[in-house]
């Protein structure tokens, strides 16, 4: 188990060593100088020197590279001359509503996606099986955008309730957490919170509806599986209790292929991230590379794919530990 | 020759292929028809900004889906849309397929040294997630329609690299290319001969649920800015542009995603019918 | 009360070709505590199906569709019957992501209302019974053989304390040195602790190692019941002595092995008359158009028009 840890965390330093290097490339195969790319409209020429100085950008790819790695290692993602802030404190500053967010999202999603596909499961081939399992087929080809636009429609316009952005801005919240929902509860603040609440909902359903669907056919024909097998058959002979050979038995087993496809889940969850936040004008890290492309800030564009990266990395690593640690069978 | 006509028989028996084809086959005849009909161009901006759905035109026909707000006529903007993101689509994955099937083949069959280095290249190339990927390479080259169709391509192609290259190892140490190497069968041969048969099933299948994700891919990258750019006629950037005047129109925002969503759909019902098709237990549920 | 009383049983199984019969009018028994009786057939014959149904672990696919099946005088259909099967397969059978002690002690823990402590107490012992050490408490199926699992499944049967034992062919996936261990270590519990048992098995000489009574299945039906010197002494049933000479033997010299020709009918084409009558090598005409019923000579069961 110990040994197992150590390689794939090897093998997850590899990838971010993979990532850092394409991204290196990228920044460097843009048509034209880079000094100019990355100052957009301050590319002034003493600008110009200094951008190509910091970075070393006349001398070798190498020696390049050597001076990008080194100052990532140093946490330092430059300075984006565009927004006028380095990299680091404007991704430090939008990383907890996107995680607020996400968060949301995916709890929402677990709790109904699990729920219904074991309902699926257990009234398989009736026609509230086929109900859900034709919804998570529509609701897993609906696009994003169109779920987002359709929800702010229907939250903003048809039932009049605040959209866009975290909080209505004239409440002024002391942050304790960095996530709205909390601080304003820790602020004492109800109508604040409610409000709060009310703008996150729309966004986190819109991430969260794509996410159900997928759990409502995975859960429901990994738990289809699993009633077939025959320790359950085991367990209904030594008359457990239906609870025990729910839990126990049937669900533990069910949930291992849910945890493999974890990985691909934060994949999507990512894309549709950077969607919603553009949609409902949701300040985080996904809105931010939406203003970054629009303002053609490469610096800003570049860190934040680095950061998703390795958070896309890490939570690979966590599920596939997890994954080992609960079915024995793989820990040879 | 019978036994393909068998086939596609049963593909056309199972319910989810019919109804993908129906749908597909729907919005093909409807683009199409207004393409040709319609007395609006796709470009043709006018004084009538946000004119909702059905509203009378200067023209002989009314405006079935409004205006957007440059005055265009959205219904004719959806359907070039159509024709123009199912290219993209298209253009998508025969590039990823056709590159992410030689290599699979190669790395499959080959083994060894070029096995490593070519399945080293595509982990890299997947430790970045895929949208990410695209962004990245899509704001280096510059924003229009064929670098983000470069950028999907890229970054969709090592699925199918893997996946042929797992068939491949497969279907590599079976009975008849043993026999078939004995026999002296040149290596070409063997490959197209008697592994490629195997691989196209499941190739086949999966690029028909990756067509409509590079669908919405090409469409979201557009959606932000990395695309298609104006005039052109793509759902995502219509949606985009669409989505900043939402308050005063809602329809040149929604209905370019009800088309994609359908667009999107057919395709994905029918790569699940071919699955199901494919899938050795043939559940019994469909 | 007698231990096992079957009576007209028939289970059947939904196909996509409708209801079809798996188990024709049986009746089975069991008369004393301790007693093994051993049904013996070919694969298809039904007496898997037998043995679930007698179990109440038929799947949802199947039904009983007459009969009874009383277990001590109750009516297994409608009462709490403990009734403990050793599986064939020990691997599918075992829950792979629970270990061995919790897969046991969840019976005492669930079933008898022991607190933890307790239950792996017991636990432990049942390992003991079954001859396991104690360490493998703390392991997984996976990481067992074949036929410590199966030890593992018979603990699992103690533990239950159940009125009834089934064995489907638990053996039979096992290497013939660890089929005898098994054997021996399942006949030893039954007798000692004075539990009946039902040992289903496609092996007649298996079946002489352990059993007290038999029963030949063929084609849904019970064609010959005995004890098992009656059964081996004086087979009465064509199928029986097809079956008997069938295995070669160490103690005398054959000259030719007997095969019985063609194949079992399958559930749902069973021919007119005797099922058996298309392989008898004595059938005569009355054996292809009439079915021959069950009947009793002395304390054995025959269904053959030779014995009318």
């Amino acid at each position: 188990m110990i040994s197992y840890i150590f390689s794939r965390l090897l093998q997850s330093l590899l990838s971010i060593l993979g990532a850092i290097v394409i991204i290196f490339i990228l920044s460097r195969v843009l048509p034209g100088n880079p000094a100019i790319a990355i100052l957009g409209p301050k590319a002034t020429p003493e600008n110009i020197e200094r951008v190509t100085r910091e970075w070393g950008l006349d001398k070798s790819y190498l020696e390049q590279f050597a001076i990008y790695f080194s100052r990532l290692l140093q946490g330092d993602l430059g300075d984006s001359y565009v927004m006028g802030h380095s990299v680091n404190v404007l991704i430090r500053e939008r990383i907890p509503a996107s995680f607020e967010l996400v968060i949301t999202a995916f709890v929402i999603s677990s709790a109904l996606g699990i729920f219904l596909g074991i309902l699926a499961a257990r009234k398989h081939d009736t026609r509230l099986d086929l109900a859900l399992s034709t919804f998570s087929v529509l609701g897993f080809s609906f696009p994003t955008m169109l779920l987002g636009i359709a929800l702010l429609l229907f939250f903003g316009l048809n039932l009049g309730l605040p959209v866009g952005g975290r909080i209505d801005p004239r409440y002024h919240i002391k942050i304790y957490t960095g996530f709205m929902l909390i601080d304003t509860l820790l602020n004492g603040n109800i109508s604040a919170f409610i409000d709060s609440l009310l703008r996150i909902l729309p966004p986190a359903l819109t991430l969260a509806i794509p996410l159900t669907c997928l759990l409502i056919r995975l859960g429901r024909n990994s738990m289809l599986e699993v009633m077939m097998q025959e320790f359950v058959r085991t367990a209904k002979m030594k008359r457990l209790p239906e609870s025990v050979i729910m839990n126990r038995h049937i669900l533990r087993n069910a949930l291992i292929p849910i945890v493999t496809v974890m990985g691909l889940y934060f994949a999507v969850i990512v894309t549709g991230d950077i969607i919603v936040e553009t949609i409902f004008a949701w300040p985080g890290l996904g809105r931010l590379i939406w203003e970054a492309i629009t303002l053609r800030d490469y610096m800003v564009i570049q860190g934040s794919i680095l950061v998703v990266s390795i958070i896309y990395i890490a939570v690979n690593a966590i599920v596939d530990t997890l994954y080992i640690y609960i079915d024995p069978r793989i820990r040879e | 020759m019978n036994r393909n006509f068998e086939n596609i028989k049963i593909l056309l028996s199972i319910k989810r292929i019919r109804y993908g084809l129906s749908i597909l086959i729907a919005l093909t005849a409807v683009a199409t028809l207004v393409i040709l009909l319609s007395p609006f161009k796709y470009d043709q901006i006018s004084y009538n900004v946000h004119l909702p759905p059905l509203a009378p035109s200067t023209f002989h026909w009314p405006h079935i889906l409004g205006t957007d707000s440059l005055g265009r006529d959205v219904f004719t903007r959806i359907s070039y849309a159509y024709i123009l993101d199912v290219s993209c689509g298209l253009a998508v994955i025969a590039l990823s397929g056709a590159v992410g099937l030689v290599i699979g083949l190669v790395s499959g069959y080959l083994g060894g040294v070029v096995d490593g280095i070519l399945m080293r290249l595509m982990d890299i190339l997947i430790s970045i997630p895929g949208f990410m990927l695209a962004i990245a390479i899509a704001s280096v080259f510059g924003s229009n329609l064929f670098n983000a169709i470069i950028a999907v391509a890229i970054v969709t192609m090592p699925i199918y690299a893997r996946l042929v290259r797992g068939v491949v190892l497969s279907t590599k140490e079976s009975l008849f290319v043993l026999a078939a190497r004995e026999a002296g069968l040149g290596d070409i041969k063997i490959v197209t001969k008697h592994i490629l048969p195997h691989v196209m099933p499941i190739f086949i299948t999966q690029a028909t649920m990756e067509l409509s994700n590079a669908i919405l891919y090409i469409a979201t990258l557009s959606f932000i800015g990395l695309g298609a750019q104006e005039p052109t006629p793509e759902w995502g950037l219509m949606m985009s542009v669409g989505r900043r005047y939402i308050r005063e129109a809602w329809w040149p925002a929604v209905f370019p995603g009800i088309a994609m969503f359908l667009t999107v759909l057919s395709f994905n019902l029918i790569g699940d019918g071919l699955r199901d098709y494919l899938d050795p237990k043939k559940r019994l549920s469909s | 009360m007698k231990p096992l009383e079957v009576r007209r049983l028939s289970v059947e199984y939904l196909t996509t070709r409708g209801w079809i019969r798996v188990v024709d009018d049986i009746d089975i028994d069991i008369d004393e505590r301790g007693e093994i009786l051993a049904i013996v057939g070919e694969s298809g014959c039904g007496k898997s199906t037998l043995g679930l149904a007698i179990a109440g672990l038929l799947p949802p696919n199947a039904r009983i569709a007459g009969g009874y099946i009383r277990i001590f005088g109750k009516d297994a259909a409608t009462n709490p019957v403990k009734v403990a099967v050793v599986f064939q397969d020990a691997l599918a059978s075992l829950n792979p992501l629970l270990t061995i002690g919790e897969q046991i002690a969840e019976i005492y823990l669930h079933h008898f209302k022991m607190t933890r402590k307790e239950a792996f107490e017991e636990t432990r012992k049942r390992l003991k019974d079954v001859g396991l050490p104690d360490s493998f408490v703390d392991r997984y199926p996976h990481e067992l053989s074949g036929g410590q699992r199966q030890r593992v499944l018979i603990a699992m049967t103690i533990a239950m304390e159940p009125e009834l034992i089934v064995a489907d062919e638990p053996t039979t996936a096992l290497d013939v040195t660890i089929q005898a261990k098994v054997l021996l270590l399942l006949k030893d519990i039954v007798k000692k602790r004075g539990i009946p048992m039902l040992y289903i098995t496609h092996d007649l000489a298996l079946a002489s190692h352990i059993a007290d009574r038999v029963a030949i299945m063929y084609a849904g039906q019970v064609v010959e019941s005995s004890d098992r010197y009656s059964i081996f002494r004086e087979p009465k049933h064509p199928y029986t002595r097809a079956l008997l000479s069938s295995v070669p033997r160490i103690d005398t010299d054959i000259d030719e092995l007997y095969i019985i020709n063609g194949e079992p009918p399958l559930p749902g084409s069973f021919p007119k008359g005797c099922r058996f009558s298309p392989r008898c090598p004595i059938a005569f005409e009355r054996c292809f158009n009439e079915e021959p019923t069950l009947k009793s000579i002395a304390k054995s069961y025959i269904r053959c028009h030779l014995y009318e």
